[in-house]
């Protein structure tokens, strides 16, 4: 089974999956810009049902910073 | 509510469009005072589902007062065909948008004025500076207020300085012909403040319209924009069972059906209601049902709850034909192109078969919940007009004299006898206020008797008819059933003292069939004898859709010559002896 979030990740910035590791960001994907970031955010907290505050918002830079967030709201 | 997609589904789907392919073509500019990121995206997607190829320009971060008062400006490079403008409340009022009850009455009368005057000076050095259309949205009225339960207490408040701004928009749109107003107000409140502004994104990135309504915003956009592409949808037809009401009448029977004041009953009723306020401005109603023709023809006629009667549908197929059939026969009687129907059927099946045979009908997906069927009909954008005009509003009458006039013809022994006894009165106008919208909306709908379907906004035709090389005039047709209103179009392009060429003649197809193009024709040519032409160039340029005047020219007595059809001026002139020609001007 693929990853949900890898799955959100591919589907929202338009990059196959097995281009997508925990470590893809902003720093190595050009899709991942200070605009899309938002929208990808916004994707991920209907698909999981949650809601990041503000400031952990600006905390994500990556995929794996995703995954924490999920973690500590128990949503994975 | 009307379903969307995710933003993130546009922007995706806009990285694989190719506009290049699309056969129509826009140019959208967009001006804002706050982050505007997602919208030309969803735009360009949503414009590629009708067939239009969008190139779109996004002003930089709130810079459109530079963009419109700078001549060589982006803006003015990229040429729009349409500009959206949408400043929002934060930004105009400034400080007073938190505190207005820090300065008095008067001074906040005064800031309005000012920011009024701001703008409207914006939106006329705008027109003065480019032919493109301009839809600038309206304020969004606040919902909170630092007085609370005293705002509407107090004189000149918060709410009344923004309804105030709102309503000086709405006059300059009033005065400037290409300047419209989008309610944007009126859209916060149909969605909701709380969903369109989201404060973590307005602190994130000053985004002021939420993620999820962008695309809900745009849906409403793309009224504008399929209105100034001649897109709109002329005529709905409808199933009867199940559909504008509820039950079978065949198995439920004239008593059984659901109409009226029970709940289930009122979803139909709510409706009809709804479909007989498009009709009364122009939309054309019309049945596509299987039936027997007995049973539901009494509903329609006797059913005390029946909102919507014999007299608002312009053609019924009620039978057990199939709905593609049907469909076909509707719209050859309307004499209208398939691309301006509009099908609603609450039964599935019955769309799939008429969306993959005639996939130019919008054929629409109504939810299987009757009470939602109003709100789908209210969310549709395809029937906006940039212009409703009074042949718009008196469309429903006029289809009804036409089936008098089609009963008459029947009854008539031969066309000459029955063009006779029309009694159809031609008048000749000439392009001027009060003819120009209608002449411009011709253009941009007229399909079929077209001869060189070319498309001008009513900018465009001002300017034609101001030129001293150019003739622009219309007709209007009159018989004994009625008054048709302006029907037919006609540009002359005055191309040396010998000789003339006609660069636009149409008919709507409602009048085709009662020779009017030849009297049309006839007069252009009288009139360029008197002027001292020798010979008065056509042409006929093919579509898809312009058939019916192919052999328009030809059968007049054109003769082809160097690839223009042309007319000597010492040949007679014909016209027809049914038609009583009379000029306006």
């Amino acid at each position: 089974m693929t990853d949900k979030i890898y799955e959100i990740v591919s589907r929202v910035l338009n990059i196959p999956i097995s281009q997508i590791t925990e470590d893809s960001g902003q720093e190595d994907m050009e899709a991942w810009d200070s605009f899309n970031v938002y929208v990808l955010l916004d994707e991920i907290e209907s698909a999981f049902n949650v809601r990041f505050n503000l400031d952990e918002t600006i905390e994500v830079k990556k995929v794996s910073d995703l995954r924490n967030l999920l973690k500590r709201h128990g949503a994975v | 509510m009307l379903r969307e997609q995710k933003l993130s589904h546009y922007i995706n789907k806009s990285k694989s469009l190719n506009i290049e392919k699309q056969e129509k073509k826009i140019r959208v500019a967009l001006l804002g005072s706050f982050t505007l990121n997602g919208m030309e995206e969803t735009l360009r997607v949503k414009c590629s589902e009708i067939g239009t190829g969008c190139s779109s320009y996004v002003s930089g971060y709130n810079q459109y007062n530079q963009e419109i008062l700078n001549d060589d400006s982006g803006l003015y490079r990229f040429q729009p065909d349409i500009t959206f403008l949408i400043i929002d409340v934060r930004s105009v009022l400034g400080t007073t948008y938190h505190s207005p009850y820090t300065i008095s009455e008067t001074e906040r009368k005064q800031i309005i004025e000012k920011k009024a005057g701001e703008v409207s000076r914006l939106v006329k050095t705008f027109v003065k500076k480019t032919d493109s259309k301009l839809v600038i949205s309206n304020l969004q009225v606040p919902s909170y207020s630092p007085y609370g339960i005293y705002e509407t207490k107090t004189s000149y408040g918060l709410r009344e300085m923004v309804l105030e701004f709102n309503s000086m928009l709405n006059s300059l749109a009033k005065t400037e012909e290409s300047v419209y107003v989008y309610d944007f107000d009126g859209f916060v409140r149909k969605y909701g403040e709380r969903n369109i502004f989201d404060f973590r994104q307005y602190f994130i990135g000053d985004i002021k319209v939420s993620f999820d309504y962008i695309p809900h915003l745009m849906h409403d956009w793309m009224g504008y924009i399929k209105a100034a592409l001649g897109l709109s949808r002329k005529c709905i037809v409808l199933d009867l069972d199940n559909t504008l009401w509820g039950g079978i009448v065949g198995e439920d029977g004239f008593e059984g059906i659901k109409l009226g004041s029970n709940p289930s009953g009122r979803a139909f009723t709510e409706f009809q209601n709804v479909l007989l306020g498009l009709h009364k401005r122009g939309i054309i109603l019309a049945i596509n049902s299987k039936n027997n023709y007995d049973e539901a023809i009494r509903v329609i006629k006797e059913h005390p709850d029946m909102v919507l009667r014999e007299e608002h549908f312009a053609s019924m197929r009620i039978n057990w034909d199939d709905k593609v059939l049907n469909m076909k026969e509707i719209a050859s009687e309307l004499n209208i192109g398939m691309d301006s129907l509009v099908f609603i059927d609450d039964d599935p099946v019955n769309r799939e078969f008429v969306r993959i045979n005639l996939p130019q009908i919008l054929t629409v997906e109504i939810p299987d919940d009757a009470s939602q069927y109003a709100e789908t009909l209210m969310d549709m954008n395809d029937f906006d007009l940039l212009k409703i005009t009074e042949e718009d509003i008196g469309r429903g009458r006029m289809y009804l004299q036409d089936r008098q006039r089609k009963e008459f013809e029947r009854s008539a022994t031969d066309l000459g006898e029955f063009l006779d006894q029309l009694d159809i009165r031609l008048t000749i106008k000439s392009a001027n206020d009060f003819t120009i919208p209608r002449i411009s909306q011709l253009t941009l709908k007229t399909n079929q008797f077209n001869l060189t379907t070319k498309r001008y906004q009513e900018e465009d035709i001002r300017k034609l008819a101001n030129q001293s090389d150019y003739w622009v005039g219309c007709a209007q047709v009159e018989d004994k059933f009625g008054n048709n209103g302006i029907t037919g179009v006609f540009i002359v392009k005055k191309e040396s003292k010998t000789e003339w060429l006609i660069d636009t003649f149409l008919l709507s197809c409602r009048i085709m069939g009662r020779k009017i193009e030849d009297g049309v024709l006839g007069y252009i040519l009288q009139k360029a004898k008197e002027s001292g032409v020798q010979t008065v160039k056509g042409e006929f340029m093919p579509t898809k859709r312009n058939q019916p005047c192919e052999n328009f020219l030809s059968d007049y007595g054109f003769s082809k010559e160097s690839g223009h059809w042309s007319y000597s001026l010492s040949n007679a002139i014909k016209i027809p002896t049914h038609l009583k020609l009379s000029i306006d001007q």
